[in-house]
């Protein structure tokens, strides 16, 4: 299906309180693979999507990311076409599919249990597609053969379903979805109900095939390590809203409300009051240390109340050498150690409140509980936002 | 690839839908078409006109008036004849179900809770037993109980009795035995099926706590499993004190019950109004009898 | 517990054994007792009923294969069964399928009402029957016994297919639906060969029910007899050894059957 180009307008809209996130849109140039436009789902007793847009680039790799209950398996749904939205439209490559039944879309949706038909086997679970499709034989198994190699079970065509383990299921879900030719792949969640050590593997593998294949993968996540490690863009949601769009690295640096710092892992939020904002810094107080940081761009002015995030990896943890007093510094005591293996993560009190605080272990001494230690920071690693708790890009 | 750059698409906005519909094609509930026939049909027209039956007058010999009249209903519970098979029936059904729950729960619980693999075999053996034919079994039973059947001649040969004992066939007791043998199979079945969703774990965990074996079961299983319990009662109390076949061959004078009356009114004798009065008489009873179950089952979940 | 039964406890645990196992022994045998009383008396030589048996023979069986009265009544418990069966696989298949899928708010009384006869006696349904057939001045035949059990096995067909059915994956469906599948496609690819197997079972629960049933046939049998019938007059009539004979076919058959589900529907994905 040859789609026309859709030109991306930049165009900034005065929006009233529900205005969908920006950085929702990819660069221009680049063709949308999947375009969702004022998307809006009720279910009887709630609101499980507010009107919401995104645009999803051809060969990028995106993650819909949130807690249970956000709306993201709901809106891959809609995307899939297994839900229909009572509000906006969606498209695909240009083509309006909001009103076409989800076997008639170019997409293929993974899902989170094993949905393999129990009857038919490996192959012929794969073939099922182009079987509906009427492929020639030939071709359909040659199909197979290609999805199989890809997901790395070669011989695995003549097995029953029932025999697989949930790893292999899923990859042979997967290759069943691949073997359909979708423009776009939907997967929802399709690891969670794997171990640990599989799901790292098939995470790399996922990566792997993405690369090859140059397909627009949409995924659904709750976990936020899966999201960071394996997608270009993260749309990070909460109850039914866009909290904040962007790679990886940009919202782990710069998130921009507290609901997407705590989600990300970031537990040092607190509130604050700008003592002075000078030039491109601030002074805040309240916060139990002595914090400067960089105006955002809310500018907020002296005497207003601010969320405060440092990410745990942004201090740098010393045990204090007796009488020593270092300039800038701020001492403190080791309340709580967790060795996690690669990280250690610290709770140390300082000023006036706890602070987690986490060190890369290596080889270094691993403090124990009670040490007197000294923190300090980068403070243009210190993120200000202004209420209520959302910050300027 | 894919910073975003604040970039919006060209909104174009509130264009409201209809409400996706609930997934239910209008169709479908024609597909309910056919089994409302069958029943209505067969089930509730006839129960139906057999109700109206139980108001018209008898002429005898199958034949009635156009009149109604409740004397039918009168007769069936003044009649001290109908009485003794009535409280009969009552009494084997009460006691008949509750020996079949007290026999089968052990059972059930076995099946359940000790067996891993032997599960399948076992029901299936009772599956067996239990399709081996109503008419057979009870005509086995003669066989067992007979002057000269399988107990009888087992007890001579040991010593404990001289002469046969004729009690056990043609009485009550014999009609108690067959209905309780009758009820047993499907008892466990139904019980079984009510402790499937109790998990394993429950009883662990209780045992755990300090509970005794047995007091495990009775505190954790038996509340939880109190719809297959209220479910055995209720089937087979219907089921035994419904039963008209074993008291003919099996009870004896003593041991008739109400069905042996009512099948004789359609079958030979002909008052069929007064057939029809006593059933809906006896399944007022079942109604209440299913009512107070049901209000036990509540009292146990507590 | 008594003192006694404490004692009988230790003993039995010293050698191994259960007191739960010694019960459910008891019991088994006692269920099977009969049984195995009626599988030794159809090879008695002897027409008399006593205890033990004398000789073997095998006498009884030809005799019974010789009655045409037997036979016939093997053949008519067939012909009603099958034809139960498949009323009540279609009837029931498509309601259970109906309330399953697309309940509504009417779907728990239709529910009720396709499992009442269940609740009721034989003696009720079957009296019901007879003077329903009266007032339609309709002979009685095979088809009358017939629609008795239909309404009696219906609710057990229901029963089991809507328990099977609730084990069904509804995400399969829209699998295949993702894959492609028009509504058609799905039903015949995906739907129909995972609940066949289901449907297939719940009406050998029919077969079986229809096959044994007496307390409703008894009023609504015409000339033609069914096989349990046939040993109610046998039996009636005078002490019949042959009828022994008899139950011990019935019991080769429901274990037949029995043994077949499992083997062929065990393997099933509902």
């Amino acid at each position: 299906m040859t789609e026309p180009r859709t030109p991306v307008t930049a165009r900034s809209e005065p929006e009233a309180p529900e205005a969908p996130a920006r950085g929702n849109a990819p660069p221009p140039g680049q063709r949308v693979a999947v375009g969702l436009d004022a998307v809006a789902k009720r279910f009887a007793t709630q609101v499980a999507l507010h009107p919401l847009s995104l645009a999803v680039a051809e060969g990028e790799f995106v993650t819909l990311l949130g807690p249970s209950g956000c709306g993201k398996t709901t809106l891959l749904r809609i995307v899939a076409g297994l839900e229909i939205p009572d509000e906006g439209t969606v498209s695909i490559f240009g083509a309006d599919v909001t009103d076409r039944p989800a076997n008639k879309r170019p997409v293929n949706l993974v899902f989170q249990r094993v949905t393999l038909f129990p009857h038919l086997t490996v192959a012929e679970n794969v073939g099922f597609g182009p079987r509906l499709r009427r492929v020639p034989k030939a071709q359909a198994a040659e199909k197979v053969r290609a999805a199989l190699e890809l997901v790395r079970l070669p011989d695995f065509g003549g097995r029953r379903v029932t025999e697989l383990s949930g790893g292999q299921a899923q990859r042979v879900a997967l290759a069943r979805a691949i073997a359909n030719d979708p423009q776009v792949l939907l997967l929802d969640e399709p690891l969670s109900a794997l171990d640990l050590e599989i799901r790292r593997q098939l995470q790399a593998e996922l990566k792997e095939i993405h690369r090859r294949l140059g397909l627009t993968f949409v995924y659904v996540t709750h976990d936020q390590e899966e999201a960071m490690s394996m997608s270009d863009r993260v749309v990070v949601m909460r109850e039914g809203r866009i909290e904040q769009v962007g790679s990886p690295v940009e919202i782990y640096r710069r998130p921009q409300s507290a609901f997407v710092a705590r989600f990300l892992g970031m537990s040092n939020v607190v509130e604050a009051t700008v003592t002075a904002a000078a030039g491109d810094w601030l002074e805040l107080g309240g916060a139990g240390l002595p914090l400067r940081a960089p105006v955002p761009a809310s500018a907020p002015a002296a005497g207003q109340r601010v969320t405060v995030v440092i990410r745990p990896d942004s201090f740098e943890i010393t045990p204090a050498l007796p009488g020593q007093a270092a300039g800038g510094d701020v001492a403190g005591e080791v309340t709580d150690v967790r060795f996690i293996g690669s990280l250690v993560h610290y709770r140390v009190a300082a000023g006036s409140r706890d602070w987690q605080v986490s060190a890369r272990a290596g080889s270094a001494e691993i403090l124990p509980e009670g040490a007197a230690v000294q923190l300090t920071w980068r403070p243009d690693e210190v993120i200000v936002m202004t209420e209520p708790g959302r910050s300027g890009s | 690839m894919g910073i975003g750059q604040g970039v919006l698409i060209p909104a174009r906005r509130g264009r409201l839908r209809q409400p996706a519909r609930a997934g239910r094609p209008r169709w479908s509930l024609l597909l309910l078409l056919p089994v409302g026939i069958a029943l209505s049909l067969g089930f509730v027209l006839p129960l139906a006109l057999l109700f109206v039956k139980s108001f018209e007058t008898s002429l005898g010999y199958g034949q009635v008036s156009g009149h109604l009249t409740f004397s039918s209903y009168v007769t069936a519970v003044t009649s001290p004849l109908y009485r003794t098979v009535a409280v009969n029936a009552l009494e084997i059904g009460g006691i008949g179900t509750v020996v079949t729950l007290l026999l089968s729960y052990p059972l059930a619980f076995f099946i359940r809770f000790r067996l891993r693999r032997g599960q399948n075999t076992i029901l299936l053996l009772i599956m067996i037993s239990l399709f081996a034919g109503y008419i057979v079994k009870i005509y086995a039973w003669t066989t067992i109980l007979g002057t000269y059947g399988v107990i009888n001649t087992g007890l001579e040969r040991i010593g404990l009795i001289s002469q046969p004992l004729s009690v056990l066939l043609f009485s009550k007791i014999a009609v108690l035995i067959v209905v309780t043998y009758l009820s047993i199979p499907v008892s466990v079945l139904i019980l079984v099926g009510s402790m499937q969703n109790v998990d394993r774990a429950l009883l662990e965990n209780a045992r755990d706590l300090g509970a005794g074996g047995l007091r495990a079961v009775t505190s954790v299983l038996v509340p939880l499993s109190a719809t297959g319990i209220v479910g055995s009662l209720a089937y087979g109390f219907v089921v035994i004190s419904g039963d008209y076949i074993t008291p003919q061959l099996v009870g004896g004078t003593t041991g008739q019950m109400i069905g042996v009356p009512i099948s004789d009114q359609f079958l030979n004798i002909g008052d069929q109004p007064l057939g029809s009065a006593l059933s809906f008489l006896m399944l007022a009873v079942f109604i209440l009898v299913y009512f107070g179950l049901s209000r036990l089952e509540r009292f146990k979940g507590v | 517990m008594s003192t006694a039964v404490i004692r009988l406890r230790r003993r039995l645990r010293r050698r191994g054994i259960g007191l739960l196992r010694v019960y459910v022994a008891l019991l088994l045998l006692f269920l099977f007792l009969p049984l195995a009383v009626l599988i030794v008396f159809s090879f008695s030589a002897s027409g008399q009923l006593r205890f033990p048996i004398t000789g073997l023979s095998l006498r009884w069986y030809r005799e019974v294969f010789a009655t045409s009265a037997v036979t016939s009544g093997i053949l008519a418990s067939l012909e009603v069964a099958v034809v139960t069966g498949a009323i009540v696989a279609t009837v029931g298949t498509l309601a259970a399928v109906v309330v399953q899928r697309y309940p509504f708010r009417g779907s728990g009384v239709v529910t009720g009402v396709i499992l009442a006869p269940a609740a009721l006696p034989g003696l009720v349904i079957g009296i019901a029957l007879l003077n329903f057939f009266g007032d339609l001045h309709l002979t009685l035949s095979l088809m009358t016994v017939t629609v008795g059990h239909v309404i009696y096995t219906l609710p057990y067909f229901y029963l089991v297919l809507s328990a099977r059915l609730r084990r069904f994956d509804p995400a399969l469906e829209e699998a295949a639906t993702d894959m492609g599948a028009g509504p058609v496609q799905r039903f015949r690819l995906v739907t129909a060969p995972l609940i066949a197997p289901a449907i297939v079972a719940s009406a050998f629960v029919v077969l079986a029910l229809s096959w044994d049933e007496f307390q409703i046939t008894f009023f609504t049998i015409g000339d033609q007899s069914t096989l349990p019938l046939v040993i109610w007059s046998r039996a009636r009539l005078s002490i019949d050894p042959s009828v022994n004979a008899i139950g011990t076919l019935m019991v080769a058959g429901s274990l037949l059957v029995v043994l077949f589900t499992r083997r062929f529907i065990a393997e099933s994905y509902t």
